[in-house]
């Protein structure tokens, strides 16, 4: 019996069912997965859905991540819309095919459930070691927009819109989970299939598209010459002229590397926005993302019980970092950095904070529980520098 | 004697990227005539360069091919042509996908995607340019570089090489060939063969690198290593049956001389229901 692609309602699932019901509804073509706990039930129930849907999806359970990852970007060349999910180890593999696809501007999502690391590390306890991997793990100059959901319907929304920007900008997307939010269960609510926005990439004989009500600049994002379709269709991982061909001159690489990342920092506004709480009278913000920063809210629910002028700051996108919101939420107050790494994400909040950074890192492979974050409001409140 | 190159042409011209010629291939070099053999291969089979073929390739001298030749393609990263090719033909089922890499490629560092992508049957066409060296590092050993040949990663004897295809047959490929560079006249008929399969077919063409790891190992010229090529090609006899024991599909090569021995045909053709 079939089923519909977008299962429009209400429902009580977990985080990682909403990342494959997400992908579902953005138009997904293709799967390509190597099993590793705890991003395994995503590509379980993408199974268990194609099964049932009428559209032609593909999935090839691969030998390995690095496979994973470079059959989904060859899927994509078809015109396909295409993602793989996996967790620390695996993306640690991922990285050489992540380098690939930015540098060709292979349209892909790859969702990182993390755990803790490094190597096998914590199987599976929470973590949010690969803040900085996301960003810097494969080798070379690159930037891909990544997004941190924190509860289960932005788990479905932000892997939509993860689609939708790597459709529009011919990017990779990451969408960072944990293992917190890829096990929680709670209300997702799928709207109707047509107040889902839907982005398909450009293409030579459609290249005007628009994104959230803007085009996108071609000379920006060039539209995608795929396989099959008639125009010569060519790319390199080496470094390469507009027409994709290999070109290792000095002018023409340093052209390229610049805008592939202007690509991303000239749309970074039509990416999930950081959320604000109780920021406006805060002596203190919170800042945090995924699983940590619902743990923050709650602390600043029991803070303000206290009299305490606590606010938060969540982060939706995490690359590129939201500079310009955190200059202003810093301005008079006090920044505390909460998150399960030893230090990560307090990285470019330093750089764009220009005084003190507060930090409580957790690196036990437990969420910080809301007390724990509160006490050290307390002690932040009360002067204590360390 | 001076060659007036502008008025120099090529027979297939029309199916080459013009503004990426000259190759980065050396002189004598095997990869230029295997280039050729497949882009007559491809005709042979009634293909049409503007939308029905994906050429992917790996990294080594080998992996450039797939920018110098005029249909749609895509160079990878080093051993990563196979799960590209999977992505595509998974993605467009109606493209026919040929691989065009080399031994390191294939065969080390992708060893592991080779089994896997032979084992799940995956139509595409995976031709190895085996020339038992990395020729674009400098000559390194390989996986199937031959126990008593020198290179600059040889301490005493080189480990045992592969049999590619001992390997692919054993890994379930439905179509497994081998036949050498100088066999230009009969490849283009197997490569067309191997395209029309349906199924992961697979040709191991011995190739070689006179520049490098033949002026080491004896055949220092493209010339020679063609002769050699010719002389120790040996047509199998499939109506004997142990022609696909491992001794009998082994490759046997002599430092001092070259190859002595290439056993060459087709060792499978098996038509498989069509994974499609």
């Amino acid at each position: 019996m079939s089923e519909p692609r977008i299962l429009t309602g209400e429902h009580l699932i977990s985080g990682n069912e909403a990342v494959a019901e997400g992908a579902l509804a953005a138009g997904l073509q293709g799967y390509f997965g190597y099993p590793i706990t705890p991003s395994t039930s995503i590509m379980e129930r993408v199974i268990k859905r194609i099964q049932k849907i009428d559209d032609r999806i593909s999935f090839v359970q691969m030998e390995d991540e690095i496979a994973s990852i470079t059959a989904v970007a060859g899927c994509s060349w078809t015109r396909k819309k295409a993602m793989t999910a996996t967790s620390g180890p695996g993306f640690s593999l991922m990285q050489e095919g992540i380098g690939l696809a930015g540098f060709t501007e292979t349209p892909l999502v790859l969702v990182n459930v993390m755990r803790g690391g490094p190597s096998t590390g914590l199987p599976t306890f929470p973590g949010q070691q690969e803040t900085m991997q996301a960003h810097f793990g494969s080798h070379g100059d690159y930037l891909i927009p990544t997004l941190v959901p924190s509860s289960i319907q932005e788990c479905f929304d932000f892997t939509i819109e993860a689609f939708n920007i790597a459709e529009a900008l011919r990017t990779p997307v990451f969408v960072l989970s944990d293992q917190i939010i890829s096990v929680l269960k709670e209300r997702l609510i799928i709207p109707e299939a047509d107040e889902i926005e839907i982005v398909n990439r450009a293409s030579p004989s459609n290249p005007k598209i628009t994104f959230k009500g803007e085009e996108i600049d071609v000379d920006f994002v060039p539209p995608h010459n795929a396989f099959g379709e008639h125009e010569k269709s060519f790319a390199t991982g080496l470094s390469h002229d507009p027409s994709g061909h290999v070109d290792l001159s000095a002018d023409n690489y340093e052209q390229l590397i610049d805008r592939l990342h202007n690509k991303i920092m000239k749309y970074q506004h039509l990416m999930p926005q950081p959320d604000l709480f109780n920021i406006d009278d805060a002596e203190i913000v919170l800042v945090a993302f995924g699983s940590t920063a619902r743990a923050c809210r709650r602390a600043m629910i029991l803070a303000r019980k206290e009299g305490l002028k606590v606010g938060t700051f969540k982060i939706n996108t995490l690359w590129p970092f939201p500079k310009e919101q955190i200059e202003k939420v810093e301005q008079g107050r006090k920044i505390l950095v909460v998150e399960m790494s030893r230090g990560q994400l307090i990285w470019p909040v330093e750089r764009y904070v220009h005084k003190h950074v507060h930090h409580l890192a957790y690196y036990r492979g437990q969420i910080p529980t809301p007390s724990i974050i509160l006490d050290k409001i307390r002690k932040v409140l009360g002067g204590d520098n360390k | 004697m001076t060659i007036d190159f502008t008025k120099l042409h090529h027979n297939f011209e029309t199916s080459l990227t013009s503004k990426m010629l000259p190759t980065i291939w050396c002189s004598g070099c095997s990869l230029g005539s295997n280039l050729q053999s497949i882009i007559r291969g491809a005709k042979q089979a009634g293909y049409d360069f503007d939308h029905d073929i994906v050429m992917i390739s790996g990294i080594g001298c080998t992996g450039r091919a797939s920018g110098y030749v005029n249909i749609d393609g895509f160079h990878t990263t080093h051993g990563r042509a196979l799960p590209f090719a999977t992505g595509v033909k998974n993605g467009n089922p109606d493209l026919e996908v040929i691989v065009f890499s080399g031994d390191g490629d294939l065969f080390a560092i992708g060893g592991n995607h080779f089994i896997h992508t032979a084992r799940r049957g995956t139509d595409m066409t995976v031709i190895c340019n085996n020339n038992s060296t990395y020729g674009l590092t400098g000559g390194q050993a390989s996986a199937t570089s031959f126990e008593d040949t020198v290179t600059p990663t040889t301490i005493g004897k080189n480990d045992k090489p592969f049999n590619l295809v001992d390997l692919a047959l054993g890994a379930g490929a439905t179509f497994v060939a081998r036949y050498t560079t100088a066999q230009y006249n009969t490849l283009p008929r197997v490569i067309a063969q191997a395209m029309r399969h349906d199924g992961f077919a697979f040709i191991d063409l011995v190739s070689g690198c006179p520049a490098i790891y033949g002026k080491r190992n004896g055949y220092p010229t493209g010339e020679y290593m063609i002769k050699n090529f010719k002389e120790a090609s040996v047509e199998i006899d499939t109506s004997d049956p142990s022609y696909l024991l491992s001794e009998n599909t082994a490759i046997e090569f002599d430092r001092k001389v070259g190859y002595t021995k290439i056993p060459i045909g087709i060792f499978r053709s098996s038509t498989m229901e069509g994974k499609f």
